[in-house]
Order: C-alpha cells, then sequence, then structure tokens
C-alpha cells in the first residue's frame, strides 16, 4: 500500500524528468568499481571492504561479467563458520540485484524504493559491471540537480521577467506567434524558418533593425539545429508589445561547453558545413551581438536557446 | 553604380534582374563566409546594405538566403561560378540580383574599388 502511493507520486513526477538533465546513472555511480572474482577468498573481499570502507563488492568473471555479491553479512557468517578462506564463489549472493548504465533518474529512484538494500551493481549492455550506486549516491546527485534547476530558474526569472511576460493561454496571441518545425540536416536548406520569420515580423511592421537583429539571430540559431543539433528542432517565436520573442529548441547531443562554443573561431563543425559558408565559430557570438537577451541550455538531451530582441529608443 | 555598369566592367552575366534592381550600388563587400557577413552588419545603420553588393567565391542557397536577411540587392559570384536554378529561383523570389563572372574575387575587388565604388561603411546608403 506504501509503495503504491510512492509509485503514484513517482508518476506524477514523471513529466519533470527531463528537467532532471544529465540524469544518468553513468554521471553519479562510483566508478570504476572495485570487484572480485569467484576465485579470490572470502578473506581477501574481507581486506578490500576494510581497505575501502565499503560494505559489498561486486562478484565478475573474467569478462568483468556480475555472477554475484558478497556483502558484510556473507563475511560475518563466513567467519563465524570458519570458511573465511573458502573461495567467494561458494558464499556469494547470486541472484544479485542490479541497475543498467543507462536508467533514467526516475527508474533508479523507483527500484531503489522497491528493493531494501544499499548499494547495487551498475551493468552496461553486455552485462559488464561499471560502476556502483548506493543511496547516499542518488541522494546526492539529486540534491545538486535540484540546486542546479533552482539556480537556474532564479537566473531565468531575473534575466526575463523585467522584460516579457508570456501568457500562454490567451487566445489573442494567436496572430501574434509564429511556430516553425525544422527537420533537415542539408545546409542548404537551413535558415527557411528565419526567411519565414523575417517575413512575418515584416507583416507586423516591426522596424528595419529591429527585424534585422532578429532575423540574425534566428538564423544563426537554425543553422546551428542543422549543423549539430540532428536537425530536428522547433522555433517559437512571439510579438509582445514590440519586444521580439524567439525560442530554439532541438534534440541533438547538447552543447559541452557553452563557454569554449561562445569564443570566436571555436568550432565543431564538419567541413561539409564549413564549405557551406557556415562552421567558422561565430553564429553564438552573433546571437549574442544582435539579441539583447540570450539565455542558452544544453543538456545532453538537446540545446534551447532563447532570445529577446528589444526596440531601440523604448 | 548600376549592375549593368558592374556587369559590363567585370563581363560579368546577369542571371537575375528583379524588378527594382536598377538601383545604384554604392558600395560593396567581399566574404566567401557567411557568419561573416552576418557580424559585419552589427555596427552599420539598418538602411546600409540597401546599396551593397556582396561579392563572393562561395555558391549554394545559402549565399542568397544571408543576403535576404540582411537586405542585400545583389551578389556577384566569381571565379566563373555559375548558379544553379535552385540560387536563381531563390534570387528571384527574394529580390536580388545575381551576376557571375570568371575573374577572381581579388580581381573583382579591385575593379570596382578603383572605379569608384567604396568599401562598406556607414554613409554607403
Amino acid at each position: 500500500m506504501k509503495m503504491n502511493s510512492f509509485e503514484k507520486k513517482l508518476l506524477k513526477y514523471k513529466q519533470y524528468d527531463s528537467l532532471l538533465i544529465n540524469g544518468r546513472i553513468s554521471d553519479f555511480m562510483s566508478k570504476p568499481p572495485i570487484t572480485l572474482t569467484g576465485e579470490a577468498t572470502m578473506a581477501d573481499a574481507k581486506a578490500l571492504m576494510r581497505d575501502n570502507k565499503i560494505s559489498g563488492i561486486p562478484i565478475v568473471d573474467d569478462g568483468d561479467k556480475l555472477t554475484g555479491l558478497v556483502s558484510l553479512e556473507n563475511i560475518i557468517v563466513a567467519l563465524e563458520n570458519q570458511k573465511i578462506n573458502d573461495p567467494i564463489h561458494k558464499h556469494m549472493v547470486t541472484n544479485v540485484s542490479h541497475l543498467m548504465d543507462d536508467m533514467a533518474v526516475s527508474a533508479v529512484m523507483s527500484y531503489l524504493m522497491t528493493h531494501g538494500y544499499h548499494r547495487y551493481p551498475v551493468v552496461n549492455k553486455e552485462k559488464k559491471v561499471v560502476g556502483i550506486v548506493t543511496r547516499g549516491d542518488l541522494m546526492l546527485h539529486l540534491y545538486t540537480q535540484l540546486g542546479n534547476i533552482y539556480m537556474h530558474n532564479k537566473r531565468r526569472d531575473d534575466l526575463l521577467t523585467p522584460v516579457i511576460h508570456l501568457p500562454d493561454s490567451d487566445k489573442s496571441m494567436d496572430d501574434m506567434s509564429f511556430s516553425y518545425d525544422i527537420n533537415t540536416r542539408d545546409i542548404d536548406m537551413a535558415g527557411k524558418g528565419s526567411t519565414l520569420f523575417k517575413k512575418f515580423l515584416q507583416e507586423h511592421e516591426v522596424p528595419v533593425a529591429e527585424t534585422r537583429r532578429a532575423s540574425i539571430s534566428l538564423y544563426e540559431a537554425e543553422v546551428n539545429v542543422v549543423i549539430h543539433g540532428g536537425g530536428k528542432g522547433e522555433i517559437k517565436g512571439y510579438l509582445v508589445n514590440n519586444q521580439i520573442f524567439m525560442v530554439v529548441v532541438d534534440h541533438g547531443p547538447g552543447i559541452e561547453d557553452i563557454d569554449l562554443a561562445m569564443e570566436i573561431g571555436y568550432t565543431t563543425a564538419t567541413a561539409e558545413a564549413r564549405k557551406r559558408g557556415f562552421g567558422a565559430g561565430l553564429g553564438l557570438n552573433n546571437i549574442k551581438q544582435y539579441s539583447d537577451k540570450l539565455i542558452i541550455i544544453s543538456s545532453s538531451d538537446g540545446v534551447k536557446i532563447e532570445m529577446v530582441v528589444i526596440p531601440e529608443n523604448k | 553604380m548600376k549592375i549593368d555598369e558592374i556587369a559590363e566592367l567585370l563581363d560579368a552575366t546577369i542571371h537575375s534582374r528583379p524588378d527594382g534592381s536598377d538601383i545604384d550600388i554604392n558600395c560593396g563587400g567581399a566574404s566567401d563566409l557567411m557568419s561573416d557577413v552576418l557580424t559585419y552588419m552589427s555596427d552599420l545603420p539598418p538602411n546600409v546594405p540597401k546599396r551593397m553588393i556582396l561579392i563572393t567565391g562561395l555558391m549554394n542557397p545559402q549565399v542568397i538566403r544571408t543576403s535576404a536577411l540582411v537586405d542585400i540587392p545583389a551578389v556577384l559570384f566569381t571565379r566563373g561560378k555559375v548558379p544553379g536554378q535552385q540560387v536563381i529561383d531563390k534570387a528571384k523570389e527574394n529580390d536580388i540580383a545575381i551576376l557571375s563572372t570568371d575573374l577572381k574575387t581579388y580581381t573583382v575587388c579591385g575593379i570596382l574599388y578603383s572605379k569608384g565604388l567604396q568599401s562598406i561603411n556607414d554613409e554607403c546608403k
């Protein structure tokens, strides 16, 4: 009954899973794992536990594949029965609860709440042990992530709130909003959304200077999606109180180091992109130069760029 | 300087001559890097590129897209690069004049500069 309500709660928050960015086990597990083979003795395990202050050791075969786990309890029993010099495989637990290295944070949490153990080996697709996760590791990870989210939200609010309020349920906004789906890896096709957005701005009689700054910013962001972001993404544009608000989202691999990416001349673009006149490491810099507000949110699930262009003298 | 004069000076072919392209071109800029063209615009008043010709050795639709975004009305392709139909169509769609010449970029710049076409600056509007 208790678990049911917990799982219900978990389900309720599942939609926020993506907020726990970088939430892969491999980011917070202890690695490399301390392991032994089944041929080692219980005394070896005892010494290893003592030296490393740990309470369990995954047991692996010659190929690093998980075959069992020896816990402090196993050691105590072996000591009591004077079997401490036996090989581990005689006393280890063989049906070991373990985690997969590609599990989402919510799945890990769910697993840990429904299994009573303290320590879990993490295995990859080949069943090789690649790390260990304890409840403490998970708690520390979540705590850090919450801190990051809070900091991000606060910075975002500080930056955007004075600028713009987006009434997202307001129907009267419809003719002032623009959206375009990016779906191409062909660099020759990149920029269609920005061209359409420029027309949208012209139709709404946005002055030339702001139209240009917004179009260039959006164009660079759109080209980035095609070159770096896997080619799939969305553009959203809004016109509120003469301010131009643009959001570009992609589902690519993310920007690993935003500071580095902002440096003029830094690029990870392919030769093909460079042949097309892009990938010179100017894109993000151009966006920064032409937008009045710029927020880049990057994770391993993609990049979100928010840009605001504000008319001068207003 | 009219498009026809430029074409004559450079022995260039005119591939696209949209309505209203009979304007005076009074400055030029050369780049093969489209992001650089965009960077270039930052310090200039909004109306400046409206009298500019972009000289480039790069040949692809992005050149037209970039020009369209910043309102550059004329593009000249150098070193014998002949625009394909896709580029020409896109140029017509965006009211951009397209020329091509066999001359190299450096030579083109030299000729146009010596005939009084300035490098792009604040006064070019």
